[in-house]
């Protein structure tokens, strides 16, 4: 074939066994295309210049060229380094990890960075970008980009879907049949016998070609199980590939244990498991292609992963087209501090306790992204800390781009009717964005980030402290009182004030005084704050609900908020709470809700509630062994292991409660702790209404519970 | 990842903690009127923390008495509410 | 060198902070977020009325990876006050560090401690590995120590009172 020149899209960049790079293109006539390129790569070594030496040595002969260079680092400056290029991509890590085994002592950059990352970097097209290739059949031999990654509309390629559910939870039962959907078309198939449903699905892979496979249990069960039912059977587009088998972990990382189960990516094709990616069920494949084309993360990896390596992805993008050397690992210590600046800077957010109570005609003003707006305006970097009108950072730099897109992005949801078929697409990818504008702050003082240093973390939030300060400033000099604060929050009323139009001034007084913008989130027609369970006097921050103007609820902090509440107690609170707000005084429907609420118990001791609504979710902090107390997750982990089931930490299990404890398959009518699911619902009822309990009321709306 | 410090909140747990002993010894009446003062501190978390201080504690007692100059002057209000009720039920009176 | 449990370790690591600080400047190198800055400050009230000058005697340095308490280690010039290194192995028990990348980064901490403690007193309080496998880094430092203390370790496990003599 003589060269040809498409338009298209670049998805996806990978390396074969052999090292040599695979670029996997869409261009605009249809057409697949899996194109080899030429890539080489460099990492560079720093260090003792007599030990540098004996490294370049070490690398003669094992396929790796070397060279001198001057090259910058973001803390120490200009260094001279040791440049390692190696012309196939794949043959990189290898030769990385054997010079750093040998030569333990030296400094590494660059050298263990995602491919796509790299990739992109080079050549300016973007992941999932459009651009303009040209190539011989074989080999793309030349690449242009189209559209950068900030476009606001940017093109989408012609995507072929398939899904493949499972008609069971592997882990609880073998799955015995399984559904295919595909271009509107739907195939049910048994899995016995297997030969026939693996020739039926091959079949399916051959005629419709998709590009992306959604799953459930594919990562953790689907894939493995055809894996090692037929090690022919080859899912990929790559057919030169097989599929990469990643195992499952627990880790521990922000301060809690997290568990990623198994993953089984594909080459030439995505698939993407939705029992395992994280995020997808927020950001959906709209998301996950926004989260790509500004990150440089291929789909498969970006949704697997936390929003966190997204955000890193985007630093290295950053530091590699600025010529910044990117570490291997983090050795910049912090400066020494007294006792005394240790107490007075190593702080978090502003936290200003709530007015328990009943408010009514109260506004909510949000700070738009304010960690990395002020990341941004006040150019909170690692290199600049300290530093006068230095230029902007490499964090700075890296954020204004996705802050300006995402803000956009949300203005152009404002503009728009609910009904519009835009609003669904706009809102996911919005959301990817900000999911990577909410974990960049972290990351800042994240121990194993690249470009982290808690200094910079620290001036963040001294600086949130002294913007949301200056707010509730400038709220009481307009005679707004100030109800509640929470980080980049704040809830204020007036007496009068009851519209939109009356906080307005306010809006713009605090933006322009603080250059951070700030939205109205809304006014409230009421609005409870609640205290702390043990003590009413005590008020507890952001745990309240209530209504807005135009009738739409929120609620932070409570039962229906948290993960490990069943669903028949979080629509009890979402029940009482829709009770409430018909009333322009919650405390006028205080009967009715807890009418409500007897009716709902009513239900559970006539046993006319449905199992699968009363499930407990509960994550499991530890692995099993360890627990000394009998908790419910100590009890299920150990039913679940019992029956053959894996069980790790950070893993979520579900149960129920049952007369002897925990359950974890569904109990039948009397096998339920009926009794127990009802002082759940009377305990998550009492959570909302006993503060709006007329003061000389006799509680007499408590149904006796069931012996 | 860099906290060393706790919070504020942490810290009154502590204390609450520390003064189980000292809460015991009083008589119940006396145990109900702690508890509210130690509670009343708890409004004033955002400014103990932005007082940076080596002993929180300190500024938890500064807080506890501005609840307790709030709660007075609210009395002093009522009262003065009172007094003028009072006068003027007299005059109606007289 | 002190080596025991968290607990006893956190009270021994604030006795003395606070005894160093009533003699002059003491630089802390804090390897597993174990300061525990109120009672430190606590136990300075109670020692002094000065509480403000002896808190900037203090200087504190954390590491929160095992290649900050080396750069930690490595950047301090030779010593003029003693140095107080609180659980100097807790980044070490990270499991995405290597094994053998902790052995050599512990090495490299022992020389520049051997460097340091020259010219001043050098500290170290440890809290035992939670791990077997990575306890030869505990002995690698116990070796290094000229005085050596060690809690006793107690038994956990009921020993059930016998009703008969023998």
């Amino acid at each position: 074939m003589g060269k040809v020149e498409k338009i298209g899209w670049l998805m996806d960049v990978y390396t074969r066994p052999s090292g040599e790079l695979v670029c996997w293109l869409i261009s605009e006539d249809g057409q697949r295309w899996l194109l080899t390129m030429a890539f080489p790569v460099t990492f560079c070594v720093a260090g003792n210049p007599s030990v540098l030496r004996q490294a370049w040595r070490f690398l003669q002969g094992r396929g790796a060229g070397c060279s001198r260079q001057v090259r910058r680092d973001l803390f120490e400056g200009e260094r001279t380094v040791l440049a390692v290029t190696v012309d196939l991509p794949g043959r990189l890590p290898e030769v990385y990890r054997r010079l750093a085994q040998a030569f333990p002592g030296l400094d590494y950059y660059d050298a263990d960075l995602p491919l796509s990352v790299r990739f992109v970097a080079r050549t300016k097209v973007s992941l999932v970008g459009r651009c303009r290739f040209e190539t011989d059949g074989q080999q793309l031999v030349g690449l242009q980009p189209l559209e950068s990654a900030w476009e606001m509309q940017p093109s989408l390629p012609p995507l072929r879907l398939m899904e493949i559910d499972c008609d069971q939870d592997p882990a609880l039962h073998p799955p015995q049949q399984i559904v295919i959907r595909c271009a509107k078309r739907c195939y049910r198939f048994s899995l016995q016998p297997l030969r026939a449903f693996l020739v039926n699905l091959q079949a399916l892979l051959r005629i419709y070609d998709p590009d992306v496979i959604l799953t459930r249990y594919g990562d953790t069960w689907l894939f493995p199980f055809l894996s090692e039912t037929d090690p022919l059977f080859n899912p990929n587009r790559d057919e030169q590939m097989k599929v990469e088998f990643r195992r499952e972990r627990s880790l521990f990382a922000y301060g809690q244990v997290l568990y990623r189960g198994a993953q089984a990516l594909l080459f030439g094709r995505w698939h993407i498991d939705r029992c395992n990616a994280a995020l997808f069920g927020e950001i959906g494949l709209a998301g996950a292609l926004e989260l790509a084309r500004v990150s440089g993360l291929g789909v498969q990896e970006g949704v697997r992963k936390s929003p966190g390596a997204g955000i890193t992805a985007m630093q290295m993008q950053t530091a590699l087209q600025d010529g910044v050397l990117i570490p291997a690992v983090k050795q910049q210590a912090e400066s020494a501090r007294t006792l005394s600046r240790l107490i007075r800077y190593d702080r978090g957010g502003m936290v200003y306790q709530p007015l328990v109570g009943v408010h009514c005609h109260a506004a909510e003003l949000d700070f738009a992204s304010m960690y990395p707006a002020i990341m941004v305006r006040y150019n909170i970097s690692p290199e600049t800390l300290n530093k006068k009108d230095a230029p902007a950072g490499l964090i700075p730099r890296t954020l204004q781009p996705l802050l300006v897109k995402r803000l956009a992005l949300k203005h152009c949801l404002r503009t728009l009717d609910r009904r519009d078929s835009r609003v669904s697409e706009l809102k996911a990818r919005q959301t990817a964005l900000k999911w990577l504008l909410v974990v960049c702050f972290g990351y800042l003082g994240y121990k194993n980030a690249r470009f982290g240093r808690v200094e910079s973390h620290e001036a963040v939030t001294a600086i949130s402290r002294e913007l949301l300060l200056q707010a509730k400033e400038s709220a009481e000099e307009m005679g707004f009182s100030v109800l509640h604060m929470y980080v980049d929050s704040l809830f204020v009323q007036r007496e009068g004030a009851q519209s939109e139009q009356d906080f307005i001034p306010l809006v713009e007084q605090i933006q322009q005084q603080t250059g951070i913008g700030v939205t109205l989130e809304g006014v409230y027609r009421w609005l409870v704050f609640l205290p702390a369970r043990r003590d009413r006097r005590i008020p507890v921050a952001n745990r309240y609900f209530g209504v807005f103007e135009d009738g739409t609820l929120k609620y932070r902090g409570i039962a229906m908020r948290r993960h490990d509440t069943c669903q028949y107690v979080a629509e009890t609170q979402l029940d009482i709470l829709q009770c409430l707000a018909q009333a322009d005084d919650p405390r006028e429907r205080w009967r009715e809700a807890w009418a409500l609420v007897n009716q709902r118990v009513r239900l559970l001791q006539r046993r006319q509630v449905a199992a699968d609504v009363l499930q407990m979710a509960v994550k499991l902090s530890r692995d099993p062994q360890s627990f000394r107390r009998p908790s419910a997750a100590a009890q299920a982990a150990r039913q679940l292991q019992s029956q053959g089931v894996a069980v790790r930490a950070g893993m979520r299990l579900f149960f129920w409660f049952s007369r002897q404890g925990v359950s974890v398959t569904p109990p039948g009518a009397n096998e339920l702790d009926w009794n127990r699911y009802a002082r759940l619902v009377m305990q998550a009822a009492a959570e909302m209404l006993d503060i709006l309990q007329p003061v000389r009321e006799v509680r007499q709306f408590h149904l006796p519970l069931s012996r | 990842m860099g906290r060393t410090v706790p919070t504020v909140t942490c810290q009154l747990n502590e204390t609450e903690a520390m003064l189980q002993s000292f809460r015991r010894t009083l008589r119940r009446s006396d145990q109900a009127l702690l508890d509210g003062l130690l509670a009343s501190a708890r409004r004033h978390v955002a400014a103990i923390s932005a007082s940076g201080a080596l002993l929180p504690f300190e500024s938890a007692l500064l807080a506890m008495l501005v609840e307790q100059a709030r709660q007075i002057a609210a009395l002093q209000q009522e009262i003065s509410i009172l007094q003028e009720d009072l006068v003027r039920l007299r005059d109606g009176k007289s | 060198m002190l080596a025991g449990s968290r607990d006893r370790l956190s009270d021994a690591a604030t006795s003395l902070l606070a005894e160093l600080a009533l003699r002059g400047r003491v630089l802390v190198f804090d390897g597993g977020n174990r300061l525990q800055a109120y009672p430190l400050a606590r136990a300075l009230r109670e020692r002094t009325t000065r509480l403000d000058l002896l808190s900037q005697r203090l200087l504190i340095r954390r590491a929160f990876t095992a290649y900050q308490m080396l750069t930690l280690l490595e950047s301090t010039p030779a010593l003029t006050s003693p140095l107080v290194i609180l659980d100097l192995l807790a980044t070490f028990y990270d499991e995405t560090l290597a094994v053998g990348s902790a052995r050599w980064l512990i090495q490299r901490c022992l020389q520049q401690i051997d460097r340091l403690q020259n010219h001043a007193p050098v500290f170290i309080l440890l809290i035992s590995s939670p791990t077997s496998q990575r306890r030869f880094l505990q002995e690698m430092v116990c070796k290094k120590a000229d005085t050596l203390f060690v809690e006793p370790q107690t038994s956990s496990s009921f020993v059930q009172p016998s009703l008969f003599k023998g």
